[in-house]
């Protein structure tokens, strides 16, 4: 599994055409949930490989289906 | 919808659709979605200002930078996962089949009507999708009633 970082989801796009994203963490603390649920979910046993947190990056990725779930927890 | 450096979509083997630079778009339609949700969804995709200017601030659109869009319909984004009970996702709220291709197809003519170059999947087909998410930049668009 791949884990990749993105507060964008959180971004609120019901006004306007700019994307707000006052409902993201600040950095600090999202990189510490960011550990904690990837440490959390390699204790559940699946192998992690993680992005470099707050770096800008390029993610390649085959989608199979496509299968796109949104979770809220 | 993600920015994208590039993405394709296959089907048995076989690349149906295929872009630069631009958006990946995934599209689920929900039951009480209509043909106003597929243009105004549209006008968002075409406006929404998640590419960079100079200074690094997003303030371009898909329109402003030429970009073109990948278009692949996916029912699974539908899912309630606050309201699902147990592992298993609940998809009961999305879209019969034949009403979320018409509303699929009215987004593509829509955001084509904007002026973008829209290429596409095969509505309920077997796909893989490729790309490559420049960023990552993924943005949640909901236009539901």
């Amino acid at each position: 599994m791949h884990l990749e970082l993105r507060f964008h989801p959180l971004a609120d796009t019901r006004k306007g055409n700019s994307p707000s994203f006052t409902g993201a963490a600040i950095p600090e603390v999202a990189e510490r949930v960011y550990e904690r649920f990837c440490s959390a979910l390699e204790a559940e046993g699946v192998r992690v490989a993680r992005g470099v947190f707050g770096a800008r990056m390029q993610v390649e990725l085959v989608n199979d289906g496509p299968v796109t779930i949104l979770l809220d927890a | 919808v993600q920015r994208v450096r590039r993405a394709s979509v296959t089907v048995a083997d076989d690349v149906v659709g295929e872009i630069e630079a631009g958006v990946m778009v995934l599209l689920g339609v929900a039951r009480l979605d209509a043909f106003p949700e597929a243009e105004r969804l549209a006008g968002k995709v075409a406006r929404l200002r998640i590419f960079e200017n100079e200074d690094g601030r997003f303030d371009r659109s898909l329109l402003d930078v030429g970009g073109e869009a990948l278009v692949v319909s996916q029912f699974t984004l539908i899912a309630d996962s606050r309201r699902q009970k147990g592992t298993r996702p609940d998809f009961s709220k999305a879209a019969r089949p034949e009403v979320a291709e018409a509303l699929y197809e009215r987004f593509c003519v829509a955001l084509r009507a904007e002026g973008v170059s829209v290429q596409t999947g095969v509505f309920g087909a077997r796909m893989q999708v490729s790309l490559v998410n420049d960023g990552p930049v993924t943005i949640v668009l909901d236009v539901g009633s």
